[in-house]
């Protein structure tokens, strides 16, 4: 029963997911016993000491990252799960304006109504897109979803008040949201864009008794559809779960053996600032709906332009949000999702360095 | 049979994730990776996570008289989710130790909000019940820092020092979570101490004194004239939260 069959492994990731997990998971046990151990008999052995230090450290902030992001990817999947069920291809399509510029606008204003962070954006997007929603529509709305929402304009006024960065952040997310999911209507093959949906999410997914296979039956109930949007929230909870838990690790794991201190250190200049806020955005991993409170410690020893583009790229990617996304998209997508948004932040956060102050 | 036990599988594994929030939330636990303001919304999902285990069980059942049965569930995605699970019962929750500061670096000023705060609430606490955050706050948002100087101050942090730092000084420091663990910084005041040397590196004291400024990089800065430090155990809540 735990062979994967051939047509089920698709790809790379699918090969290396396969068997990494009871890998990872036996070497951090591993770890923990020796590092409990260490704790019982009290060893004072420094290398031992060290690396008893270092599992705690670890396990606190990988604990807190899932903690904290568990809750928000298991909103983006009951949200997924919602659209599945009550909406019908044709009903979705339906409330997409004709003109493809206005709704790939609208398509990054949509967070205001689903307020949800990076871990609940891109279930719902992708469910969208599936649902027959145009792709530049739904990348528009996973990058800008993030920040464009009233939790995070809330806390990011709590942040930063009536300030330039307040106004900034919200306009430039939208700018390169727009962009780069107007970037995506020259493509018009889905295929090439989006991966297919993979056999393992089947279970649910091939109830689909919503509307065209079998006209004849009677509608379910809407107890029977609330068990179905449980169901696919749960099955997606754990599809992209999967991809906190190895976001979670990464950070954990550099935030416990790279120095911040000096990754800090690198760059003040108008453009490497930038570069280093940035880079840290990803590093840290930390949900758009808390980031602005973390950038604001950074205010005072770097540039406006790096602190905006920490609240600008951090929420559009990061570890966690790169493995979804490579769940989701092709990887030359992928690419294009994370190298573009990034050059964009750069020349308008450095422009903002060099020119405005 | 693959997906009955598939189906198994998860809700054993959903219910022990919510089992997992729930019992962190009742021993208090969870405020050692997260800042309170985010219990509540943790305290739902662990609620939302056994009613989903309890769909998930009894779909068991019910989806083996369907064909997609006959499909295998991928088991690699369940295993990824025991990670947090396991380490989450196994490993003792222990808040973040002194010794990350080495990574994190120190501040000492976190301007925790751009905007001026109403700084009244942290005026109308006594002095001595002031926290090393408190006090850097205080200090970021007040126009007339003078008032402070002569002010017993009485906080506990971790000891820390570094090269910027005279033989006599030492930062007593502690570190904020605004959202979860991954966010912590560390923030110190600087201490005026004659016997600064022989504490002991990362340790726990209370240091007890006298407010007065230090003019560094011309900043004002709050230090502590300190009267008495004292070795102490580590405090329950390690964590300040802004």
């Amino acid at each position: 029963m735990f062979k994967q069959t051939p047509a089920v492994s698709s790809g790379w990731g699918e090969r290396i997911t396969a068997h990494l997990p009871v890998v990872i998971l036996a070497g951090v046990l591993a770890l923990a016993g020796i590092a409990r151990l260490q704790q019982i008999f009290n060893w004072q052995i420094e290398w031992l000491l060290v690396l008893s230090d270092g599992m705690s450290n670890f396990s606190a902030v990988f604990l807190g990252i899932f903690i904290e992001a568990a809750p928000y990817l298991l909103l983006g999947t009951l949200a997924s799960g919602l659209v599945e069920v009550f909406f019908s291809p044709e009903e979705l399509v339906r409330l997409v304006p004709r003109s493809r510029f206005l709704a790939v606008g609208l398509g990054g204003l949509l967070g205001l109504f689903f307020p949800v962070c990076e871990c609940g954006s891109i279930p719902l997007a992708r469910r969208l897109m599936r649902k027959g929603v145009p792709v530049p529509v739904g990348i528009a709305f996973l990058l800008a979803a993030p920040v464009i929402n009233p939790i995070v304009i809330a806390s990011t006024f709590a942040a930063f008040g009536n300030t330039p960065i307040f106004w900034l952040r919200f306009a430039l997310t939208l700018l390169i949201a727009v962009g780069v999911g107007l970037l995506f209507l020259f493509e018009t093959d889905m295929s090439q864009i989006i991966r297919p949906m993979n056999a393992d999410l089947a279970p649910s997914f091939h109830l689909d008794f919503g509307h065209d296979h079998h006209p004849n039956e009677q509608s379910p109930s809407l107890k029977q559809k609330f068990k179905k949007v449980l169901l696919i929230a749960s099955d997606e909870f754990f599809e992209m779960g999967r991809f906190l838990v190895v976001g979670a690790l990464l950070a954990a794991l550099m935030q416990t053996f790279v120095p911040q201190t000096w990754l800090l250190s690198l760059g003040q200049g108008p453009i490497l600032s930038v570069i280093v806020l940035t880079l840290l955005a990803v590093l840290l991993s930390v949900c758009s709906t808390v980031d602005s409170f973390i950038a604001l410690a950074f205010s005072s020893t770097f540039s406006t332009g790096a602190v905006l583009a920490f609240l600008v790229y951090g929420p559009m990617v990061d570890i966690k949000a790169t493995l979804m996304y490579l769940r989701v998209f092709r990887r030359k997508t992928v690419v294009i999702l994370i190298v573009l948004p990034w050059l964009l932040t750069l020349v308008a956060s450095a422009a903002i360095n060099l020119w405005v102050r | 049979m693959a997906l009955r036990v598939g189906r198994s599988f998860q809700a054993l594994l959903m219910a022990l994730l919510g089992l997992f929030l729930l019992s962190r939330i009742w021993s208090g636990d969870i405020l050692l990776y997260i800042n309170q303001r985010f219990v509540v919304l943790v305290f739902l999902a662990g609620l939302a996570f056994v009613i989903l285990a309890q769909v998930l069980y009894a779909e068991r059942v019910s989806s083996q008289n369907e064909e997609e049965s006959t499909k295998s569930f991928s088991k690699s995605n369940l295993w990824w989710l025991s990670i947090p699970i396991l380490i989450g019962f196994l490993v003792p929750a222990r808040p973040l130790s002194p010794t990350a500061v080495a990574n994190r670096g120190i501040s000492i000023d976190a301007p925790l909000s751009a905007r001026i705060e109403d700084t009244s609430d942290l005026l109308s606490l006594s002095p001595t019940e002031r926290t090393v955050l408190d006090w850097i706050r205080l200090f970021s948002f007040s126009e007339n820092q003078q008032q402070f100087v002569g002010q017993p101050v009485d906080v506990t942090g971790f000891v820390f020092s570094d090269g910027r730092l005279s033989e006599t000084q030492f930062m007593v420091g502690r570190f904020t979570i605004t959202c979860c663990v991954a966010d912590a910084t560390a923030l110190g005041m600087i201490v005026e101490y004659p016997q600064a040397a022989v504490l002991k590196q990362l340790g726990w004291v209370r240091v007890q004194g006298k407010l007065d400024l230090l003019e560094r990089d011309g900043r004002m800065l709050p230090v502590i004239l300190a009267e008495s430090v004292e070795a102490v155990a580590p405090p329950a809540q390690p964590y300040l939260f802004p």
